[in-house]
């Protein structure tokens, strides 16, 4: 394809790279950035360059923040018995913003996937256990997602801290939401039976 | 179901203006290598979206053609007006869509489109690897039982995952791999067993009906449940068997152990038909199984059925041959393929001609 201009070119296939993006809507991008302001350019320039020089992961926790340790880990409001594990800051985010939850996270950046050469050293549990121990955790909640791999890695999480005598739970695999007992296949269902909570 | 019309471009070497098929029997006769079976290969099409005779969809397309459309139009327990559509491109694209809304999941066609095909690859059935009879029983299972395809998936899954965790090193994780593989592949045997369970009641009667004068026993066989002792559960008797192949599965790098080995006896007149059989037992029992799908897949769908007949009048006798027929008295939609024209003396009988591809109806005398 001819733009008439390299840079311009290199942006387009840039933006195509990411997710959900196709080449043709980085094109419409690409082409709106060169028509905005200079100001607004530049200044969208700077955020992306100073992303990853100041945003990086909570050492506690392994959620995003700019600071050494992330605002929940330091939110003395937040119940400090309580952690629940996640596989993606995308996850931690989603459970965050529906406001019932006041414990702490911990993000492992994956899940267990020997097929895509993911082992627990891969993850963010090197500390874990040393977390749980020194801060008399009483409550692990395993919210990995009910795929096959998030099975497993709550499995590996609830084995390791088995000696630590805390409890450890799985988040209730239940019907999603919006799904009709019609279309829920039976081990979603049964699973949503054996797991049934108090109304 | 009752298919009303089939429409289709480039699908191999078909070449036809839209068929309109009779309710009853419809005969497509033709030469071998002529194209009969392609016609069955369209129509079978959308039971689970894809081919019986093939897994890489580009052979469906005619030679240098960049894409193919098949066009179903159908009766069914859901809609008397039902349109299935499938377009595969030879780049890769294929897209199936239900009464012109896309189907992104293919597993959403299973149990839409009842059909039952009948052909001398059955044969594989009974003389063929295990392989072949773990697909059948999953391919019942699957289409009777909604949660079969789940369980299924998760046990292949898994032990994708644990043979992998055998080969690379991450010993300290293989231990959840293992767990994981005794929950699902409990799950998936209690299923086969069931499956098994069924096929063997559904084929009763038509033993009976076939005047069959021998024994015939249909069973699981697994190194989980064969060997079980009573006094454990289905886990620990797994999870005992695993533990005593682990040297052997960590040395080459493979999980020994579970349903992805099990098969399906048939035991015939007290021999295992897999290994000693006759030609004529062993075809008679590949139509028997498949007489039990029938049966019991429509039972459970509470819905007729189309039965798909591929040459197979020219290799069975002639007792098998006039149950077969029989059948029609369920009122069922037949389509038989045939290299020469069968006296099939059923009213409304549609016969169509297949040479070197281009189909047309044979106007009724
Ligand atoms: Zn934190």
């Amino acid at each position: 394809m001819e733009y008439g201009s390299e840079t311009l070119a290199s942006l387009i296939r840039l933006f195509a790279k990411m997710p959900g993006i196709g080449f043709k809507t980085a094109q419409r991008l690409a082409l709106h950035l060169l028509r905005c302001e200079d100001k607004e350019v530049e200044k969208l320039g700077q955020v992306i360059l100073g992303l990853k020089q100041t945003v990086g992961f909570c050492k506690s926790c392994g959620g995003i923040t700019e600071l050494e340790e992330c605002a929940i880990c330091t939110n003395p409001a937040r119940n400090r018995e309580m952690v629940c594990v996640v596989e993606e800051p995308r996850d931690l985010i989603i459970l965050e913003n529906t406001g019932q939850y006041k414990g702490l996270y911990h993000v492992l950046h994956g899940v267990l996937s020997p097929v895509d050469g993911v082992g627990p050293e891969d993850l963010n549990l090197r500390h874990f256990e040393e977390r749980v121990r020194a801060n008399n955790i009483k409550e692990v909640i395993v919210a990995t997602n009910p795929t096959v791999e998030g099975d497993a890695t709550a499995l590996y999480i609830a084995r390791a801290l088995e000696p630590l005598g805390c409890s450890v739970t799985r988040l209730a695999r239940g019907l999603p939401m919006g799904a009709t007992l019609e279309f829920a296949d039976d081990v979603t269902l049964a699973r949503a039976i054996e797991r049934r909570e108090e109304l | 179901m009752r298919i009303d019309r089939l429409t289709s471009s480039d699908f191999r070497n078909l070449i036809h203006e839209p068929l309109s098929f009779s309710p009853g029997v419809n005969l497509v006769v033709g030469e071998n290598g002529h194209g009969k079976t392609n016609v069955l290969e369209a129509i079978y099409f959308f039971k689970f979206g894809r081919s019986f005779r093939t897994s890489r969809d580009s052979e469906l397309i005619r030679f240098e053609e960049p894409l193919l459309r098949i066009v179903i139009e159908a009766e069914t327990r859901v809609d008397d007006r039902e349109a299935f559509e499938a377009a595969i491109e030879r780049k890769g694209a294929k897209r199936i869509k239900l009464n012109g809304k896309e189907v992104p999941k293919y597993s959403e066609l299973v149990g839409r489109y009842p059909c039952v095909l009948f052909g001398p690859h059955d044969l594989a059935l009974t003389s063929g690897q295990p392989a072949e009879r773990r697909r059948f029983l999953d391919m019942v299972g699957s289409l009777t039982d909604p949660g079969y395809l789940a369980v299924l998936r998760a046990y292949r899954r898994v032990l994708a995952q644990r043979n992998a965790a055998l080969k690379t090193d991450t010993a300290s994780a293989l231990g959840v791999w293992t767990e994981e593989l005794i929950e699902q592949g409990c799950h998936l045997v209690r299923r086969r067993v069931d499956v098994v369970e069924a096929i063997r009641k559904h084929m009763i009667s038509h033993i009976e009906k076939l005047q069959v004068r021998y024994p015939i026993r249909v069973g699981y066989e697994s190194e989980l449940t064969n060997s079980q002792p009573a006094d454990v559960t289905h886990q620990e008797h797994f999870a005992a068997r695993l533990a005593g192949r682990e040297f052997d599965e960590i040395r080459r790098g493979t999980t020994l152990v579970g349903p992805h080995r099990d098969d399906m006896t048939l035991v015939v007149d007290g021999h295992d038909l897999r290994r000693y059989g006759s030609q004529g037992q062993r075809r008679l029992v590949a139509v028997l199984l498949r007489l039990a799908e029938l049966s019991y897949v429509e039972e459970q769908l509470r819905e007729p059925c189309v039965l798909l007949l591929d040459d197979l009048f020219s290799e069975l006798d002639e007792r098998v041959v006039d149950h077969l027929k029989g059948a029609l008295d369920d009122n069922r939609q037949i389509f038989v393929t045939s290299p020469v024209d069968l006296s099939w003396d059923a009213a409304g009988t549609q016969i169509f001609r297949v040479n070197h591809g281009q189909v047309g109806p044979v106007p009724q005398p």
